[in-house]
């Protein structure tokens, strides 16, 4: 490391290390992460362990807090199992595996594959050319990015966070000012309509339904202070009669979201700020999906989630792809992107740095083209 | 671990109150400052509290007159706090509807004096309407527009905006002034009765009170059914989520402050054609910033309006009746009316808050201090 380095010219993965040396310096003689590799490549991440491996050597207490089993499978020696704040029980990590740790944490026996059925009469349905995005602070987050995504397939979407892949999806929303390119809806008799100067309110009154769930769920999504049936109606209250809402309607949805997607919640009246992660997020994937839409973008779907809740919305993602929709997914956990989509782009620094097979490439190589351009061979 | 380190109060936060508990609350708030108000009073003026509780009835109940004085008063209040609730609910913190409605006085009053020998009676009061209601509606849409563009702090800009309109009021009140040298409007049109809003029913406060009951319906309906309500509560909650669903944030920011404003100007139409009939710099009678509690009391629900602000009304002429009656001075009065929205705005925290006492504190004991 170069001491003179500023920080904020550092890679994420430097100010870990810069993190983890100031604790060191200190004396410390515990050290607890959380979550320390959803910003890291898995290059990085093995960087990573080989240090915490050296340090639990030298007789240094270590707690690594993380949802990946890969990660409790390669690094620790003993592992704790939490369920809903309460402490299930220990295991030595050489004597168990990812299968019965997830039968603690969710506490009953789990199928842990993911489907993957082949895409069936894909059509090109968003073309995206040459997209190029500044942020608010004028700096460049996607740089000519150009791909298409095909009807009944799921184009997953790798990077290390904050790539681009935020812009991405709000510019094909309709949320996000373009510097330059074009994004096309194709429809199924091959007329194309463009998406970019338009608003989500112009777009669906194209009659093109695009459904999007956004990384930040209560701040974007829903609304934290509004209950369930009101959140559902944030898709229809321009239905209602005359100059008033109906608000039947969005409660017969909320209802069927919350009998088919098992939203635990006391009832459609509360707000869903009370909810708890993975209900608030079946509650947001839920609205979107009842829109029956052609396009759907997802962010992050399963941040925070439990494994249960996880496998519920891949599940649902499976089923809007059998249904003809194409999906977007944009993804962190790289064992989940290469086993549940069919293709794979992946960003780097706001460039395509390769768009890839699922079913024929690996973690190593989406690593790789993570934090190099080109690095990969295109499907 | 040792109780040592354990604080002598612990607050937390409550999860879903009950409606008759929160009320339970309010209600022993309300009983709390009557005996802090009654000790007040002994101790300092040595009169006897119920005597004292007896002349604040009288002084908002005492005669039908004043049963009328009062109700007036409470509507022309809840006119002014319905204005402002549709911004709060936005997060639009309007405190200029102390202007809006003097901008709208002053629209009517110039149309009464402007027009009288050009105009016959009805086409007056068509205008003064039309008038007063642009005259609030511009007011209020000044600082929407500076906020919807360039992300003004609304606070300030409303509460500037007094200032303007109650220096253009002093402005013309000179340039109108009847008799000459007096400085002073005085009563408009008094032969003529030009400009004068019908009186209904030989009651003179009779128009105002209905006009306001009908506002507070509307609002009411206008807030939780409509379209415009919806957008307006998604706005206010984040703008983010309002964008991604297509709402236009800025026109909803404006659209909402012109109603908000022109609500306020028919508060000044009903101050200048229907009772008053005159112009003053103080006749908004700091309702403006009053409402801002009005609201904010009733959780901005037009509904509970009605009773916070015939809460705010009663107190305020029940106070100056007790400083007339034993000549007390008008200190006093604010005093006992300090002390009683003290307790009532200090229970909304025990309402979100529970206060857990030390040693106390095992098995969910309840303790509201």
């Amino acid at each position: 490391m170069d001491p003179n380095q500023k920080i904020y010219d550092m890679s994420v993965s430097q100010k870990q290390t810069v993190e983890i040396i100031k604790v060191l310096y200190r004396g410390a003689d515990i050290l607890i992460l959380d979550e320390p590799t959803a910003v890291l490549t898995p290059q990085e991440a093995d960087k990573l362990f080989n240090v915490l491996r050296n340090m639990r050597d030298d007789g240094k207490a270590i707690v690594i807090i993380t949802h990946k089993m890969h990660e409790v499978e390669s690094l620790s020696d003993r592992v704790a199992v939490l369920r809903q704040g309460r402490y299930i029980g220990d295991l030595r990590t050489a004597e168990t595996d990812a299968q019965e740790m997830t039968n603690m944490m969710v506490g009953h026996a789990v199928e842990l594959n993911i489907d993957r059925p082949d895409p069936v009469n894909a059509k090109p349905r968003i073309e995206v050319k040459d997209l190029t995005v500044r942020n608010e602070d004028g700096i460049l987050k996607l740089d000519g990015v150009s791909f298409t995504a095909y009807s009944g397939e799921i184009l997953g979407i790798a990077g290390i966070s904050g790539c681009g892949q935020k812009e991405l999806l709000e510019s094909i929303a309709g949320l996000h000012p373009v510097e330059r390119g074009s994004v096309s809806y194709i429809e199924d008799d091959g007329t194309r309509e463009e998406l970019i100067g338009k608003d989500p309110l112009k777009i669906a009154d194209m009659g093109v339904v695009l459904s999007f769930v956004p990384e930040d769920r209560l701040g974007m999504g829903l609304v934290a202070n509004m209950n369930l049936a009101d959140n559902m109606m944030l898709r229809s209250f321009r239905h209602g009669r005359f100059v008033f809402t109906d608000r039947r309607t969005p409660y017969h949805v909320a209802e069927n979201v919350v009998s088919e997607l098992d939203v635990a919640t006391p009832s459609i009246a509360t707000p869903v700020r009370r909810l708890s992660g993975g209900n608030v997020q079946k509650v947001l994937v839920g609205r979107e999906i009842t829109q029956a839409p052609s396009v759907l973008l997802t962010a992050y779907a399963v941040r925070g989630l439990d494994i249960n809740s996880s496998y519920t919305i891949y599940d649902l993602i499976n089923r809007q792809k059998a249904a003809g929709v194409a999906v977007v997914y944009v993804g962190e956990d790289l064992d989940v992107l290469v086993e549940l989509a069919d293709r794979i782009l992946v960003l780097c620094g706001g460039k395509v740095s390769g768009i890839v097979d699922g079913r024929r490439t690996d973690k190593r190589e989406l690593g790789m083209m993570m934090t190099q351009i080109g690095g990969g061979r295109h499907a | 671990m040792h109780n040592k380190r354990e604080p002598l109060l612990h607050i937390s936060k409550r999860g879903a109150v009950k409606w008759y508990s929160a009320w339970l609350i309010r209600l022993a708030a309300l009983v709390l400052a009557m005996l802090v108000c009654a000790l007040v009073t002994t101790l300092t003026t040595g009169l006897n509290p119920l005597q004292i509780y007896a002349t604040m009835w009288k002084g908002s109940f005492g005669s039908p007159r004043k049963i009328w004085v009062l109700s007036h008063d409470v509507a022309m209040l809840l006119c002014v706090s319905l204005a402002v609730t549709p911004a709060f609910r936005m997060k639009f913190w309007n405190i200029g509807a102390e202007g809006q409605t003097l901008a709208g006085c002053l629209a009517a009053a110039s149309c009464m004096i402007l027009l009288r020998n050009a105009l016959p009676n009805w086409a007056i009061i068509c205008c003064m309407v039309v008038a007063s209601l642009l005259a609030g509606a511009l007011w209020g849409l000044i600082p929407a527009f500076f906020k919807a563009r360039w992300n003004t702090n609304e606070t300030l800009f409303t509460l500037m905006m007094n200032y303007i309109a109650t220096q253009l009021v002093a402005f013309f009140c000179v340039v109108w002034e009847s008799p000459k040298g007096s400085g002073q409007i005085g009563i408009i049109n008094q032969q003529s009765e030009l400009g004068w809003l019908p009186v209904i029913g030989g009651q003179r406060y009779l128009l105002n009170i209905l006009v306001v009951a009908f506002l507070c319906v509307a609002m009411y309906i206008y807030l939780n059914y409509s379209k415009h309500g919806y957008e307006i509560s998604v706005v206010g909650e984040s703008e983010r989520t309002a964008r991604y669903v297509g709402i236009k944030v800025d026109r909803i920011i404006i659209r909402t402050m012109v109603l908000s404003g022109a609500i306020c100007g028919i508060a000044g139409l009903l101050l200048v054609g229907s009772t008053d009939h005159t112009l003053t710099t103080t006749l908004a009678g700091g309702n403006g910033f009053t409402a801002v509690m009005v609201s904010w009391l009733a959780k901005f629900n037009p509904i509970w309006m009605i009773l916070t602000s015939f809460l705010i009304t009663f107190l305020g002429r029940g106070a100056s009746e007790i400083s007339k009656a034993f000549s007390l001075n008008q200190s006093f009065a604010d005093i006992l009316t300090g002390i009683i929205l003290f307790f009532i705005i200090g229970s909304e925290f025990f309402i979100s808050y529970r206060v857990h006492l030390r040693g106390l504190a095992g098995k969910g004991a309840k303790q509201d201090v």
